[in-house]
C-alpha cells in the first residue's frame, strides 16, 4: 500500500485548528482519538494490575495445601472478579485503546466517526468498574459465583448483585457504542483508495470484532437482566420450582460467551498480523485468506457454545454437533498460523521487542488452540470438565495469547505514540521474563488438571501441592515482571532517543500510520491521503 | 462527527449508527423474551 505522502503531511502542516487543551479538562472532555486510546490503554493497564493483584491472592493461597491467607468466600471473589476485570477491564479495553489509537490512522481517517460518543464510551466504563470494585465492600462480600454468574448460586450473593449487573450493563453500553464508532468509522471514512481488501489486518480484525460485539453483548445484557428479575421481583426464568430453567442461564451466557473469547482473541490475530510482515520485511502471505478465516471464525464462533457446557446432559447429536463444530474452529485458526508462519520463510527477520512478543504468541497461543481441542472431544471432556486444564487451557489463550499480543502491539506503536524508543535491553528482559515465568504459572496446571485437581476451590489434596508450589511462583514472577512492562512504559513516554518517522526499518511498506511524524501529530489526515 | 465529513457522509454515519443500536437493542429484547416464553409453568 503506497499513500501520496504529501497529501498525509499536509493534514497537520496546515490546519487551522487547536491543539490539545491544558489541565484535567483536556481528559474529561476530550473527543480526539489518540487522546481516548491512550485513556483506554492506562485505563486498562491500571485495571491489569488490579485483576493482576486478584490472581497473585488466588495463587498465595494456593501455594500450599490447606487455609493460609483467605477465607474460602473471599477466594472465591477473588477468581470471580479477577476474571471480569482481566476480561471487560483489561484484555477488551487494551485493544479498543489500540483501536482508537489505530484504526483512524490506518484507514487515513481524522478521527473516529463519532467522537464525543467515544468519550462517553470511555467514562462509562471508568464507573462500570468502579462500581463493580466497590461491590466487594457491599455487605455480604463481593460476586463469588465465578465470572459465568450461574444461577442458582449467584442469586446467593448479597447486596453485591444489583450492583455486579449494574456495572456490566455499564461495561456492555460502553462496548456497543464503542463498536458502533468503530463500524461507522471504517465504513464511512477510508481514504480514498483505500477499499475494504486494502485495509490492514489490525482494521479488518476489529471491523468483524465490533459486529461481534453488538451481535453478543445485548444477549450478556439480558441474561443479567433476567437474574436481577429473578433476585428481586420474582420471576423465574432460571428457577425450576417457578418453570424456568437453570440451564437456560447456561445456554445464553455461552452464546455470549464464546464470541466473547474471539472478541478478544480477534484483535490480538490483527497486532501479529501487522508485525510480523514488518520485521520480517515481506508482505503478509496470503491477506485474502487471513481476512476469510477471521469472518469464518467470526461466524463458527456462534455455533459452538454448548462444548462449554457438555456435561449438563445434552441429546447425542447436540454433544456431536457441538463437538464437530468446535473442531471445525481449527481449520481458520490454522490458516492463520500456517500464514503468519509462511510470511516468515525467507523474510529478512530481525527480533525487536514485537517481533519477540509475537512470535511467543504464536508458539504459545497454539499450545492454548491445541488443549482446545482436546476439550472439544466430548467424552473426553467429561474428563477434563471443571479442572485446572480448562483454567490451563483459557489462561493460555489469553495470557500469552492476547496479552502478549497487545504489549506486542504497544512495543510496536509505541514509538509512534510518544516519539522516543523505548529501552531496548529492558524490553527484551521483559520479554523474557514474562515467557518463562507464563509458562512455569500455567504449564503445570495442565499436569494439575489431568490429575484430577478442581478449579474454583481454595484448597486441595496434597497429591497437587508441588506443581501448584510450581504454579504460584511462576505467578509471582510474572506478576513483578509486568512491573519492568510500566517502568518501560513510562520511561518512554518521559524521554529518550528520538524515533523516526518510519521507526521500524522498512516500516513505511505496511501501513499510513508510518507515514506521519512520531510522534502522530494531535490532527492527523485533515486531507484524507490517497492510496494507490 | 467531525468538521471534516460531508453532508452525505454525516447523513450515512447517522443511518448506521441508528441501525447497529436498534439491533443491539432488539437482540437484548429477543433474548429476554425468549427466556419469558420458556419460563411458562
Amino acid at each position: 500500500m503506497n499513500a501520496q505522502h504529501s497529501h498525509a503531511h499536509a493534514g497537520h502542516e496546515h490546519h487551522d485548528d487547536h491543539g490539545p487543551a491544558k489541565g484535567i479538562g483536556r481528559w474529561l472532555f476530550t473527543t480526539n482519538h489518540k487522546d481516548i486510546g491512550t485513556m483506554y490503554l492506562v485505563f486498562s493497564l491500571i485495571m491489569f494490575l488490579v485483576g493482576g493483584a486478584m490472581a497473585l491472592v488466588v495463587r498465595a493461597e494456593l501455594f500450599m495445601p490447606g487455609l493460609q491467607l483467605v477465607d474460602p468466600g473471599f477466594f472465591n471473589t477473588m477468581t470471580t472478579v479477577h476474571a471480569l476485570i482481566m476480561v471487560f477491564g483489561a484484555v477488551m479495553p487494551a485493544t479498543v485503546g489500540l483501536a482508537n489509537w489505530m484504526i483512524p490512522m490506518q484507514i487515513g481517517a481524522p478521527d473516529m466517526a463519532l467522537p464525543r460518543m467515544n468519550n462517553f464510551s470511555f467514562w462509562l466504563l471508568v464507573a462500570a468498574f468502579t462500581l463493580l470494585i466497590l461491590s466487594l465492600f457491599m455487605p455480604g462480600g463481593g460476586p463469588a459465583a465465578g465470572w459465568t454468574l450461574y444461577p442458582p448460586l449467584v442469586l446467593q450473593t448479597g447486596d453485591a448483585l444489583p450492583l455486579a449487573i449494574f456495572a456490566i450493563h455499564l461495561a456492555g453500553a460502553s462496548s456497543i457504542m464503542g463498536s458502533i464508532n468503530i463500524i461507522v468509522t471504517i465504513m464511512n471514512l477510508r481514504a480514498p483508495g483505500m477499499t475494504l481488501l486494502k485495509m490492514p489486518l489490525f482494521v479488518w480484525t476489529w471491523l468483524i470484532t465490533a459486529y461481534l460485539l453488538i451481535l453478543v453483548m445485548p444477549v450478556f445484557a439480558g441474561a443479567v437482566t433476567m437474574l436481577l428479575t429473578d433476585h428481586f421481583f420474582g420471576t423465574t426464568f432460571f428457577a425450576a420450582a417457578g418453570g424456568g430453567d437453570p440451564v437456560l442461564y447456561q445456554h445464553v451466557f455461552w452464546f455470549f460467551g464464546h464470541p466473547e473469547v474471539y472478541i478478544m482473541i480477534l484483535p490480538a490475530f490483527g497486532i501479529v498480523s501487522e508485525i510480523i510482515p514488518t520485521f520480517s520485511r515481506k508482505k503478509l502471505f496470503g491477506y485474502d485468506a487471513m481476512v476469510y478465516a477471521t469472518a469464518s471464525i467470526a461466524f463458527l464462533s456462534f455455533i459452538v457454545w454448548a462444548h462449554h457446557m457438555f456435561t449438563v446432559g445434552m441429546p447425542l447429536a447436540g454433544e456431536m454437533f457441538f463437538m464437530l463444530s468446535t473442531m471445525l474452529i481449527a481449520v481458520p485458526t490454522g490458516v492463520k498460523v500456517f500464514n503468519w508462519t509462511a510470511t516468515m520463510w525467507r523474510g529478512s527477520l530481525s527480533f525487536e521487542p514485537p517481533m519477540l512478543f509475537a512470535l511467543a504468541f504464536l508458539f504459545l497461543f497454539t499450545i492454548g488452540g491445541f488443549s482446545g481441542l482436546m476439550m472439544a472431544i466430548a467424552p473426553v471432556d467429561f474428563q477434563y470438565h471443571d479442572t485446572y486444564f480448562i483454567v490451563a487451557h483459557f489462561h493460555y489463550v489469553l495470557v500469552p495469547g492476547a496479552v502478549f499480543a497487545i504489549m506486542a502491539g504497544v512495543y510496536y506503536w509505541l514509538p509512534k505514540w510518544t516519539g522516543h524508543m523505548y529501552d531496548m535491553a529492558l524490553a527484551k528482559t521483559h520479554f523474557w521474563l514474562s515467557t518463562i515465568f507464563v509458562n512455569v504459572l500455567f504449564f503445570p496446571q495442565h499436569f494439575l488438571g489431568l490429575a484430577g485437581m478442581p478449579r474454583r476451590i481454595p484448597d486441595y489434596s496434597t497429591q497437587f501441592a508441588d506443581w501448584n508450589m510450581v504454579s504460584s511462583i511462576g505467578g509471582f514472577g510474572f506478576g513483578l515482571s509486568q512491573l519492568l512492562f510500566v517502568y518501560i512504559v513510562v520511561k518512554c513516554a518521559r524521554g529518550g532517543a528520538k524515533a523516526s518517522a518510519e521507526v521500524w526499518d522498512g516500516a513505511l511498506n505496511h501501513g499510513l500510520e508510518w507515514t506521519v511524524p512520531s510522534p502522530a501529530p494531535y490532527h492527523t489526515f485533515e486531507e484524507a491521503p490517497v492510496v494507490k | 462527527m467531525n468538521s471534516q465529513q460531508t453532508d452525505a457522509q454525516r447523513r450515512r454515519i447517522r443511518r448506521t449508527t441508528i441501525v447497529l443500536a436498534l439491533v443491539a437493542l432488539g437482540i437484548y429484547v429477543t433474548f429476554i423474551a425468549s427466556g419469558v416464553m420458556k419460563a411458562q409453568p
